[in-house]
């Protein structure tokens, strides 16, 4: 990459997509019975490989991850991902189950797409409205596998937008992490549309 | 064959009637949310007929539209082209959909899957799919393998919660078997000081070695019981790692005495003397390895070999192998080794005895101590044992480091067995000291002869030897007028009465029972190498016991004992092992009796230690101990060390003795050289 977001706007980055994230929460506060808060304590532009080590998530971990492809002015896929045993936690959490289940049933499945879908499309929409960008994003789908079986890019060359979430249940926190693969030209379109964006929020400010 | 065949060519008609007669339902609206088609499925599941409500809002055909998360993701499809899947579970309110001929009733109401999608016709304006999937039927099934699964998972609770109750009444009911043990060992151990014919001897201590085993197959289900409902506790307390496994092996080897069996300690590889562990369950462990070679091995040796390294996180690793001759185990058997319960030859119990449990015991000490163990064995040839325990490493020095300068001190070691020789040798020489070994009588005479005269101070000669044994060597090298000045120190594996004055007249300077401690080793060279002795013309023969009591020389004073004890048998038991001591005892029944004791006695010839039970009725050991401590005002009084003898041997006993006041702890059922300690310790304490 030729050159990487300024820290001002990162720090603009962050903030769109917890505005998003927290229209995410809202709509999964209305889905459940629990109470969700959902923050972002980082987002970042990284190589892949850079963003899949940083994911932490050991060689043999199993991870559910819910996944959209999307294609337009940058194209790529989104993928939010937990470990197994986390991603069984939160959707037995947010159903209120007494016993956590040792693996996901169809349904179960079903409502960890959904909520991948609400959190997922909270970004996409935040992407559209602020940076005024237009992409067509497909279906969510379920992945489960390892982290080379889910993570997957065609080449090194190509960029991650790297976004921790951080899930506070009532009785205790899961981390999921949310990865916008794309290729190193989506990369700079998605770079010069931040840009634009800061650069009117300045200009707004300076009239 | 068409080449350039594409489906947009396909009639409307043909598009039309496979989208109505789709299996799931469709509906799509426009940008205004108004409805421009619903296939026949959509018709067949609601109330709405033939083209009704067509071009109007959603809601007016589909009553509750308005509520649902799906009018949410139908306006997020229309604005901002976003798919959205709704799934059945966080679905509260379904569409007014019903199973075909049963509108209406809501036990047929279709749970349903949305998929919301933006379809773009590139006009510009945008139109909204709405796909409704029936998962009814996989609703009721999973919702009936939801209850199967949750009655496992409580019956699974239910089970383990059992288990642990189980565990716990075999906790208390080994209490409750310990407390006679004390009454029957104590007795026993009192009946055999008395006057008796020798059958009555015999008898006595047959009953004492059945007691013995007795409380050892007892004290194998306490502590399994103790781990099964996770009671078990480790101590950490400093400790010298070496004495500790030379005194263990030592007294390991009493166990020997009738076979042909030598064990040897093995401890050039440990690095680091002072360390913080659990030394009692240490023991427990290498007791139990030992014991188990020796239990199956007839002839040859038994090694333990111990070692430490420290590792990157700053732990010490101690590594110990027991390592056997004996009969070996199948390989496929070693794996089942440590499960409890199980032993590898049902028919070995009734051979060997064992309640199976020990290996299984040692297995949860060794991992509660964050290591493991595993076996190693060839059928006929013997079997190794190999743990690791963490242990932390100990800021403590050495009570008897040796200070002994032994380097270029030139010694002959003669002894068959190899690894003796080995492990001998390897030990002397960390100290400097310059070996020579020797592997038969024969050897070590030409070797003698082949140095020059007074090049070896000393020669260390074990007993038993094949053709020429270690009193015919001595005799053979006393013939050599050169040899005179050469002083000769005797390993014997079987210590018999008279041995010593045997040996002495013979010509040794010194015998020491195998396995030898290295320090005792040492120390004895050193004393037989110290002039002063030879000077004073008075050259004693050095024994393990002569080198103990070089060292301590602390007298042990008798004391006036209070012993508070409700058991009439325990309160016996405990008199006779304190009279025997030389001690003078009164006794107290329980809390109370003892503080009226305490209060009434003379101030001149104060109590100086009390022995306090713990389970009393009136007042037990834990209050009464409080009211001493915290009541009494007269210092000579509330100040006197207190012991606790308790049954008890459960997690947090002993802090609860500890916080009540009481100074130490003693377990029953009481062994009486450990009490001795514990009292000689205090009573050294206050003088």
């Amino acid at each position: 990459m030729k050159d990487n977001l300024s820290p001002l706007e990162i720090d603009a980055l962050t903030e769109i997509f917890n505005i998003g994230i927290g229209r995410a929460a809202n709509a999964l506060n209305k889905m459940v019975s629990q109470t969700v808060d959902l923050t972002i304590p980082q987002v970042e532009i990284l190589p892949n490989k850079t963003a899949k080590s940083k994911l932490n998530f050991g060689e043999c971990t199993e991870i559910s991850a819910v996944i959209q492809r999307f294609e337009g002015d940058f194209q790529g896929q989104a993928l939010l991902m937990f470990s197994k045993e986390s991603g069984l936690q939160l959707v037995s959490t947010l159903l209120g189950n007494k016993f956590p289940p040792e693996a996901l049933s169809e349904l179960e499945q079903d409502s960890l797409v959904e909520i991948g879908n609400v959190i997922l499309n909270a970004c996409f929409g935040t992407v559209i409205n602020f940076l005024k960008s237009s992409i067509k994003i497909e279906m969510p789908e379920f992945v489960q596998g390892d982290i080379n079986k889910v993570y997957v890019y065609s080449s090194e060359n190509d960029w991650s937008l790297y976004i921790k979430v951080k899930f506070s249940l009532p009785k205790e926190n899961i981390d999921g992490f949310i990865s916008f693969i794309m290729d190193i030209t989506s990369l700079e379109v998605f770079q010069e549309s931040v840009r634009k964006f800061v650069f009117s929020i300045c200009q707004k400010n300076a009239d | 064959m068409q080449t350039n065949a594409t489906m947009n060519n396909i009639p409307k008609d043909i598009l039309f009637h496979s989208i109505d007669e789709l299996s799931l339902g469709v509906i799509i609206i426009d940008q205004n949310q108004h409805v421009i088609f619903y296939n026949n499925w959509i018709k067949e599941h609601s109330a709405i007929s033939e083209n009704e409500g067509l071009g109007c809002n959603i809601s007016d055909i589909l009553a509750g539209f308005n509520d649902t998360r799906l009018s949410e993701a139908c306006t997020e499809a229309l604005t901002l082209g976003l798919p959205n899947k709704l799934s059945n579970t966080f679905n509260p309110t379904p569409l007014a959909l019903y199973q075909k001929n049963h509108f209406g009733d809501e036990n047929y109401r279709i749970q349903q899957q949305i998929s919301v999608k933006n379809i773009n016709i590139g006009s510009g304006s945008s139109l909204c799919e709405i796909l409704i999937h029936d998962v009814s039927s996989s609703v009721k099934k999973e919702l009936m393998l939801k209850k199967l699964a949750d009655e496992n998972k409580k019956q699974q609770l239910k089970a383990e919660l059992a288990n642990r109750t189980k565990s716990q009444f075999l906790a208390n009911m080994s209490h409750e078997i310990r407390t006679p043990m004390n009454g029957v060992l104590g007795m026993l151990n009192l009946l055999s000081t008395t006057d008796q014919t020798q059958e009555q001897v015999h008898f006595t201590r047959l009953a004492e070695s059945s007691a013995d085993t007795l409380l050892n197959l007892l004290n194998d289900i306490l502590d399994f019981s103790k781990i099964e409902a996770g009671k078990l506790e480790v101590e950490l307390i400093d400790f010298d790692l070496l004495s500790n496994l030379g005194d263990l092996v030592q007294s390991l080897s009493m166990k020997t005495k009738d076979k042909q069996v030598e064990i040897i300690l093995d401890i050039t590889g440990i690095e680091h003397q002072m360390v913080i562990g659990d030394p009692g369950r240490l023991r427990q462990i290498i007791t139990n390895l030992v014991g188990n070679a020796v239990k199956f091995t007839q002839k040859g040796e038994i090694v333990v070999r111990a070692k430490t390294t420290l590792n990157e996180t700053g732990y010490i690793i101690l590594n110990v192998n027991v390592i056997d001759t004996g009969i070996g185990i199948p390989d496929d058997k070693c794996s089942m080794l440590f499960d409890a319960f199980t032993q590898v030859d049902v028919s070995t119990t009734r051979e060997y005895g064992g309640t199976g449990l020990g290996l299984s015991i040692v297995k949860q000490l060794c991992q509660l101590m964050g290591g493991q163990i595993t076996a190693s064995s060839v059928l006929g040839q013997g079997s190794d044992f190999s743990f690791n325990i963490q242990l932390k490493p100990s800021e403590e020095l050495p009570l008897s480091q040796p200070n002994i300068n032994l380097s270029g001190i030139k010694v002959l070691i003669v002894d068959d067995n190899h690894t003796n020789l080995e492990v001998l040798s390897k030990q002397l020489e960390a100290f400097g000291v310059e070996v020579v070994q020797a592997e038969s009588g024969k050897e070590a005479l030409i070797l003698l002869n082949k140095y020059e005269i007074n090049y070896f101070s000393m020669a260390i000669i074990d007993m038993q030897m094949p053709k020429m044994s270690g009193d015919m060597l001595c005799t053979e090298i006393k013939k050599i007028k050169s040899l005179q000045s050469l002083k000769l120190i005797m390993l014997t594996s079987i210590g018999k009465r008279g041995d010593a004055q045997h040996f002495s007249k013979l010509g040794f300077s010194a015998y020491l029972l195998k396995p030898v401690v290295i320090n005792d080793l040492l120390n004895t060279m050193e004393v037989i190498l110290d002039d002063d002795h030879l000077l004073k013309g008075t050259v004693p023969l050095v024994t393990r016991h002569y080198i103990a009591s070089l060292q301590k020389t602390d007298n042990v004073p008798s004391a006036k004992i209070l012993l508070v004890e409700d058991n009439r048998i325990n309160q016996q038991v405990a008199v006779g092992i304190l009279k025997k001591f030389g001690h003078s005892v009164d006794i107290a029944v329980n809390g109370v009796n003892a503080i009226e004791v305490l209060e009434k006695q003379g101030a001149d010839t104060p109590y100086q230690l009390i022995l306090m039970d713990c389970q009393m009725p009136e007042m037990d050991g834990y209050q009464a101990t409080e009211y001493i401590r915290t009541e009494i005002v007269n210092s000579n009084i509330s100040t006197i060390p207190i012991i606790a003898m308790t049954a008890n041997t459960m997690k947090g006993d002993k802090e609860k003795c500890l916080a009540s006041g009481m100074n130490d702890y003693i377990s029953k059922p009481i062994n009486p050289k450990l009490l001795q300690e514990k009292i000689n310790l205090w009573l050294n304490s206050i003088n």
